[in-house]
Parts: structure tokens; sequence; C-alpha cells
């Protein structure tokens, strides 16, 4: 049924009015093979009704036979729109002007864009548009004259971090797709020889050595800088005694030194800790204040002055940002400030206590390693009054000391 | 009963027979109405042999043995081709009067 709509629309219908004897005019219309649709009885002798551009002509012949007036209401479809349309030529000019300069500008490159699967690591996307640019692919020239596999090509010849590029047209936009070459990681990269020194003063307690000549034995004392393991390998003198004269001389290797050297490390540290505290502690209270700050003063606007009714007060200051006006800056602030009541809170620790701090102080700052291994620790106290005491911790740790030193 | 009435008499009881060994749909082999509604607001009638009277509260349509009447509100034809009525409104009354 709609589809039946659909089709009158587009083969254009009219909206008659028929005064008469409608019953006969109808039959009349229906013997002619005149399809009728929504037909309104307005009054017993009066309808109206829709037909058929196609069957209009014949409506006259029947109506006189069938003695009836005929008034056109309405003429549809887009036979009359087409019509309409004609005579309006400019209309016409303009929609062809629209839709040839929109067909010219679609055949255009107007946007460049780069695209990668993963993160771009080692270009930029600026660098692979202007390589593309280079290459003859920039915004503003016909799709048609860009020749693909040659800016392709270009842009993996000049960026050689760049695996593969495809190059595809979405639209007016041209969508370079980037594949980077995958760098292999610095550990195999990089095969300079080197040796490992001694990172910290201690004594050598396991050695465990995957590359490289060992110089150090357990149970020796090494200081920072000391080479532990050579990337060096000499020769050891040929021994061709027994006739073996054939072994090639070997000559001196260059290795990257690897291995693990466990020794034995100490850390000493002083410290003092005050056995009083005096902590500050919101208690909840706070008072609001707006100031106006001009160069030479500030005006309260609202709220107290800068001294407070509270005895003890942290305040907060922060800046509105004023509504901004064009041309003129203001040559003045808004600030607000917070004040929060504090009460102070005066701490005594024990002597103790007092050590369980400064130990924990202490083994913050010292620079241990995460996998050291803590064999031993002392505490000594070395002053102590009322006021505060200064303690020493001394720890001992069992860690890799190994420091990979290039050579020169 | 004259001569032409005995011809046509025979050959609709022929169309009838046929339509009854042959399983076909009656109102193709024989020149009857066939009626159809849907609720009450909307009515086909196929076969149909014209329009007696036409308001949108009644109407009166010619079928092969006699008239169907139709009462309602608001009637409107759908559509209106030599072999199919469609009226759409509120039906109230479907009458067939032979």
């Amino acid at each position: 049924m709609q589809l039946k709509r659909l089709f009158s629309y587009f083969n254009g219908y009219v909206v008659l009015l028929v005064e008469g004897p409608v019953e006969r005019f109808i039959n009349f219309s229906i013997n002619r093979g005149v399809n009728l649709w929504d037909l309104e009885s307005l009054t017993s002798s009066k309808i109206q009704f829709k037909i058929p551009l196609n069957d209009f002509w014949g409506m006259r012949h029947i109506a006189k036979m069938a003695g009836c007036r005929v008034t056109i209401v309405g003429k549809r479809g887009i036979p009359f729109y087409w019509a309409k349309t004609k005579k309006r030529k400019l209309l016409i000019l303009g929609a062809g002007v629209f839709i040839i300069s929109l067909y010219i500008l679609s055949s255009f490159i107007w946007f460049v864009d780069v695209y990668s699967h993963e993160k771009l690591v080692h270009l930029e996307k600026k660098e692979i548009m202007d390589t593309a640019r280079r290459a003859g692919l920039k915004p503003g020239i016909l799709k048609n004259n860009i020749p693909v596999p040659d800016v392709e090509r270009e842009i993996t010849f000049a960026l050689p971090e760049i695996a593969w590029v495809g190059l595809h047209f979405e639209g007016t936009k041209a969508i370079i797709e980037v594949v980077e070459r995958k760098i292999p990681s610095e550990e195999y990269q990089d095969r300079d020889p080197r040796h490992l020194v001694a990172g910290k003063d201690g004594i050598i307690q396991e050695i465990l050595v995957l590359a490289g000549q060992p110089i150090v034995k357990v149970g020796d004392t090494v200081e920072e800088g000391q080479i532990l393991v050579s990337g060096l390998i000499i020769p050891i003198e040929a021994e061709n005694q027994q006739g073996l004269s054939q072994i090639p001389v070997r000559e001196t290797k260059f290795v990257k030194a690897r291995g693990i050297i466990r020794a034995r490390v100490w850390y000493t540290e002083v410290c003092q800790y005050d056995l009083h505290e005096k902590t500050f502690v919101r208690t909840g209270n706070k008072s609001t204040a707006y100031y106006l700050k001009i160069p030479s003063k500030n005006m309260v606007l609202k709220g107290p002055t800068l001294g407070t009714s509270f005895e003890n007060f942290q305040g907060e200051y922060k800046v509105v940002p004023l509504p901004k006006l064009p041309y003129v800056k203001l040559p003045m602030e808004l600030i607000k400030a917070t004040f929060y009541e504090v009460s102070v809170v005066e701490r005594h620790y024990l002597k103790e206590e007092a050590i369980i701090m400064a130990k924990r102080r202490i083994m913050e700052s010292l620079p241990i390693p995460e996998n050291a291994k803590i064999v031993d620790e002392q505490i000594d106290v070395l002053m102590d009054n009322d006021q505060s005491i200064v303690v020493r911790l001394i720890i001992e740790t069992i860690e890799d000391i190994a420091v990979p030193k290039p050579i020169e | 009963m004259s001569k032409n009435e005995i011809v046509k008499d025979t050959s609709k009881k022929v169309g009838e027979s046929m339509a009854d060994i042959l399983d076909l749909p009656k109102e193709v082999l024989m020149d009857v109405a066939k009626i159809t509604i849907v609720g009450s607001r909307q009515v086909t009638i196929e076969n149909h042999k014209g329009i007696i009277q036409y308001t949108s509260e009644k109407m009166r349509i010619s079928v092969g043995e006699g008239e169907v009447i139709i009462c309602g509100k608001d009637m409107v034809i759908k559509s209106i081709a030599p072999e199919e009525i469609n009226i759409s409104g509120t039906v109230q009354r479907v009458l067939l009067e032979k």
C-alpha cells in the first residue's frame, strides 16, 4: 500500500472535488479502469478523491456523462514539482553548480593524517607528514595525481625506522598507515666491551661470572671503582711444550663482562632526633575573606581582616579569576582567603620511641638497594639529653655490587 | 424460465461443482463477491459491481447476488478499482441483502 502511494507520488496525482450524482461518477470511472483512492464523502452529493495524473484527462468525459461538476483541489507529485522547478532556472543552475563543485572538490586531497596501530615510538606524526609532503602528498592535490606506490616507497626509504607504509584515501582524507620497525632492545644493541667494577666498598662473598675474566676472589676486600670482572681476556701463555705447535695464537679478546658479584657491605649513618615535637592540627573552624588586591594595597571586601579571631591559624590564598574584559586588563586581583584554626599539639617522645623513629629515618635515607639482604644491624646511642638523642646505625648487607663500566 | 436464464443457471452450477472438485476459490471461478472484514476498521469487497450509494455513514455496494450495505462512521474509500473496493473507518454494521 505504501509502495503504491510512493509510485503515485512519482507519477503525480490530482485531488478532485466532484459534485453531483457521485455514485454514478464512481461507477463510470471504475468501469473505465480508473483507480480512485482516498475517497471522502463530504456531503451526499459531494466527494473528494485522488486519481493518477494519467487518468485525469478522461475525467472530463466521465463527468459530462455522469452530469457532475469537477473542481481541481490539488496537484501533487513529482511531475508538478518538476514543472514548477523548471521555471526557476537559477535554482537548477545552482544545484548543478553545487553538485559539480562537490564532485570536483571531493576529488582533491584536503587532509593528510598518519595512523599507526601501535603507538609511534621512534618517529613523530609530523616527521612522517613532512616526508610525505616531500614525496608529493600534500593537501590540495588531485587524488588521481598521487603516485601511491611511489609515495609509499619514498617514505619507507626516507625513514629507516618505518617497516611498512600503506597509503589509502577516505573521501578527501589521505591516511598514511605506518608500521614502525621494532628496534632491538639496548641489551642486544650494546655490544661494546666493558668491565664490571665495584659500586661500593665491601668484602666479596660470592662470585658468579657469566662473561669476562674474574680478577677478584672470594674474601677479597674491594674498594669502590675497583675492577671485579675484566672485559679483557688475555690469552694464557701457549703451552705447546708437548709438540702441540699447531695451536693458533689467540688474540686478546674484548667482551662485555657480565656476572653477579655479591659482597658484604656496611652502611653507617648518624642521626639526631628531637624528643619534643610541635604539630599543628586543624580544629575544623574556619573563616573566609575576600580581598581586592590593587597594586598599592589590599582592600578587604568581606570577612575578617588578616588578623583573624583565631589565635593560631593557617591561611590559604586563592586568586579568583575575574571576568575577562576585552582590550582592558584590570590592574587588580580578587583573592579568596580561607583561614583554618589550628591547635598546637606538643608531643613528647620516650627515648625508646625516639630511637625507633631515628632508625626508621636513617633506613629511609640509606641507599640500600631493594635486592640487598640485611644480615646485621647495630644501633648505638651516641648522645642523649632532655632535648634530643643522637643515634648511630650500622647495617650490614649482602648485595650485588657489580656496576658495568666501559673499557677505554 | 427463459432459455437464457437456463444457460446462466447451468453455467453457475458447473462453476460451483468445478470449484468443489478442483478445490479452487469460488470467487475466482464463479462470479461472486468476497467480503473481508478486518476488525471494525476495514472492509474489502472483491468482485463488486459498482456503488449504489456513498456517504460517510452508509455505503451500498452492488455485488452479483444483491447488495452489501455497510453502516459506520467516518468511512472512507481507501481505494477503488474495477475488481476491488477497500473501505476503512469505523464499521458498525455489514449487511448482505439478496
